[in-house]
């Protein structure tokens, strides 16, 4: 057996190669992109360590990479490489197969060096609500304590971020920031990278490119973060309250998992949970409210309006007549438009009739292969109308966009939902107003609860200026 | 927390309230009714030997009951060694995209979405048939943790048969190893001469995930044939005729 070398006396030609490819990382072996042979050396000395991808845990497994538990999300199968059968977890399938015979591999060497200057060259002004909000953010991440930030949608939650960011880069602090939706990792990197060009910042989300390596910075959908363990002093999770977080607790965990013990957590959302609510009114939470748009301008209150059965219309291949009018009032006015539907099929079919009347018109949904290029269409001004599921009704920002909802009374747009389709309008300060149209066949509780909600901000939002 | 019932596809949580949906969709489905309607099974069998639909593409090629493939196939000797093919599903976008997080992604547990239509083909019409997955080279096998074709052939009961071996594939392919693999002259199978193994006088249903040209399993049947095979069929989960995506292409 080889001895234990010491830190100080362990001198590899790949050491700084390896820990930044490593570090804060659970990975598998090919992940790594090394043969064994050359990680032997860091195991015995004790700088990498392996653990089994798979252990039982009471009647069922626990993956060590994802933290699922839930029996139901394991399966079996005869494995060709070890000649047993294997369970492997169907959670994390996406980041590569972790069978019981499989093993992860993880970093107990040094930390990374930072590699990348902390310099903000963000030029604007804070709103004095987001001065306020910037405040509180920068005690959090000196203190590594929480803070639940609800801020009104266009409250200009990045700019929030910076001043937090900055501080904690130049205390050599690893920064992470979540959001539960690819199109909004790819909104925020250019934003931030502006922001910070002395820093490295990357972006995961599904097919991302940049999975592996060191960065400052990490941008990253929920679903990536089962990537890392231990890897972060800064946890900023955005859209607290969307799904899938506060679905799926195993993406609570992970997230716990990816967080060093001791680190800052601040959570975002314009429309918290009730149980968030609570918590900050019970004063386990501490949090700080925004009520008002960065450019002083209150939330556009949607307008109800009734359209009759407008399924039985789609059917038909017909728009209402209601909804058909406000397009064209809007498009001529060349008013981008979106338009909110309730499910895969209602989009292609409004898209298709809107298309015949207004040239270009794209129709997108969640499982869209091709809906990021669809989105920058639309935020090209190639498309005049974007008919969508509800993945866009938080974190993309259209500038000058207006939106109406076809079928608002459909269970999918609750209160929250419908509260944040209206926050896509009236988000610059050139345009501040626009319309928000819940086009219905009967109101709903969520909705007369959106306008409420909106009012209300509203109303303190206008108390809040005068202080 | 407890385990609830999910959809093995789209792992959603089933619903299992009298929804009309619930009612009209089978109570022992592992999927959701949504998911089950992604899925298109080949009802006619319009080329007679293949299964290849009649559509426009096809269609002036047909000869009879037999598509134009197939009429060439009949002119070689290779091609005569395989009986006939029987494929379940269309090999369209979403058999597609399931078969990327079945073989790809490696989900096995996935292989049991159609096991029901499997075992009931083989039920009515190939039971007296003996077994065998189409084998994968060693070195893929390993990459993969399992062969696709024997996670497919495993859901029949009975005997497997063994015997047939695939060399792998080299590495990394230049454009002339790419023509040769796929030139009738390139053989990959070989009898597993230790055992001396015959198949005299046998009817052997070779499974195998999809089938394309039907070149690969012609030529694992012509080794089953000179190893005494009286008929070989193939048993497919789908049939494809379309061009293949690159990354289909690789695989294969
Ligand atoms: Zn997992
Ligand atoms: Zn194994
Ligand atoms: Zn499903
Ligand atoms: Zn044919």
């Amino acid at each position: 057996m080889s001895p234990i070398q010491g830190d100080a006396d362990f001198n590899h030609p790949s050491y700084n190669e390896i820990c930044t490819r490593l570090a804060g990382r659970d990975l598998l072996l090919e992940e790594i992109g090394e043969p064994l042979e050359v990680l032997l050396p860091f195991l015995q000395a004790g700088h990498i360590v392996m653990r089994p991808g798979l252990s039982k845990s009471g009647k069922g497994w626990l993956c060590h990479r994802c933290l699922e538990s839930d029996p139901g999300l394991f399966a079996a199968f005869s494995c060709a490489r070890c000649g047993q059968v294997c369970t492997y977890c169907r959670t994390c399938l996406e980041m590569g197969r972790i069978d019981t015979c499989g093993v992860l591999f993880s970093w107990n060497g040094r930390a990374p060096l930072p590699e990348g200057t902390a310099s903000l060259q963000w030029q604007g002004e804070l709103s004095p609500g987001q001065q306020k909000a910037s405040n509180a953010l920068c005690r959090a991440v000196a203190d590594g304590t929480e803070l639940l930030i609800w801020a009104v949608c266009g409250a200009g939650k990045t700019e929030i971020l910076f001043r937090g960011i900055e501080d904690a880069c130049l205390s050599r602090r690893r920064i992470l920031l979540t959001t539960p939706r690819a199109e909004v990792v790819m909104e925020l990197l250019p934003r931030i990278r502006a922001a910070f060009p002395g820093l490295i910042v990357k972006g995961l989300y599904g097919g991302s490119e940049e999975r592996f390596g060191y960065a400052d910075i990490h941008i990253a959908t929920t679903h990536q973060t089962r990537r890392f363990r231990d890897a972060f002093d800064v946890v900023i999770i955005d859209e607290i309250d969307a799904f899938p977080f506060s679905y799926d607790p195993s993406l609570k965990q992970a997230v716990d998992k990816a967080a060093k013990s001791g680190a800052a957590r601040i959570y975002l959302t314009a429309t918290p949970s009730r149980l968030l609510k609570k918590q900050a009114r019970d004063g386990k939470l501490p949090f700080i409210q925004i009520p008002r748009r960065y450019h002083g301008y209150p939330l556009p209150v949607p307008t109800l309006k009734w359209i009759g059965n407008w399924k039985k219309a789609l059917k038909k291949d017909r728009i209402p007549p209601a909804l058909l009018a406000w397009c064209e009032k809007k498009t001529s006015a060349g008013v981008p438009v979106f338009v909110f539907v309730s499910s895969v099929e209602q989009a292609e079919t409004a898209a298709r009739l809107l298309a015949e009347k207004w040239e270009g018109t794209i129709g997108v949904h969640a499982a869209d292969p091709r809906r990021h290029e669809k989105i920058q269409l639309f935020r090209n001004k190639k498309a005049p109308i974007l008919v969508t599921t509800t993945i866009l009704e938080r974190g993309v920002t259209i500038k000058g966009a207006e939106a109406a909802v076809l079928g608002a009374e459909e269970s999918i747009f609750d209160e929250k939902a419908l509260v944040q389709i209206a926050g896509r309008v009236g988000r610059s300060k050139d345009q501040p107003e626009g319309d928000v149209m819940y086009f219905h066949y009967g109101k709903t509780s969520a909705m007369l609860e959106a306008v409420r909600h909106i009012q209300t901000m509203n109303k303190q939002g206008s108390n809040a200026h005068g202080e | 927390m407890g385990s609830k019932r999910r959809c093995l596809y789209c792992m959603e949580p089933r619903q299992e309230q009298l929804s009309w949906h619930g009612l009209i969709s089978r109570a022992d489905d592992p999927v959701c009714p949504d998911c089950r309607a992604l899925f298109t099974m080949l009802m006619s069998r319009d080329c007679r030997i293949c299964g290849r639909e009649k559509d426009e593409q096809s269609a002036p090629f047909f000869q009879d009951t037999r598509c134009g493939d197939c009429v060439a196939w009949g002119e070689k000797d290779i091609g005569r060694a395989l009986d006939h093919n029987i494929s379940l599903y269309r090999y369209d976008k979403a058999m597609q995209q399931w078969m990327a997080r079945w073989k790809y992604r490696g989900d096995p547990a996935l292989t049991a979405v159609f096991q029901k239509e499997w075992v009931q083909i083989w039920r009515r019409s190939y039971a007296s048939w003996k077994v065998m997955a189409l084998p994968a080279g060693p070195g893929r096998t390993q990459e993969r943790g399992f062969n696709q074709a024997v996670l497919l052939a495993d859901m029949l009961p009975g005997d497997r048969l063994n015997g047939l071996e695939k060399k792998d594939e080299p590495k990394k392919q230049s454009k002339s190893t790419k023509n040769q693999r796929e030139s009738l002259f390139y053989q990959p199978f070989y009898m597993n001469n230790q055992e001396k193994i015959r198949f005299n006088g046998e009817k052997i249903l070779l499974v195998d995930d999809i089938y394309t040209t039907g070149t690969t399993v012609r030529k694992a049947a012509s080794v089953l044939r000179s190893a005494g095979a009286e008929r070989v069929a193939s048993f497919t989960l789908a049939r494809s005729t379309g061009t293949l995506s690159r990354k289909e292409e690789k695989a294969q």
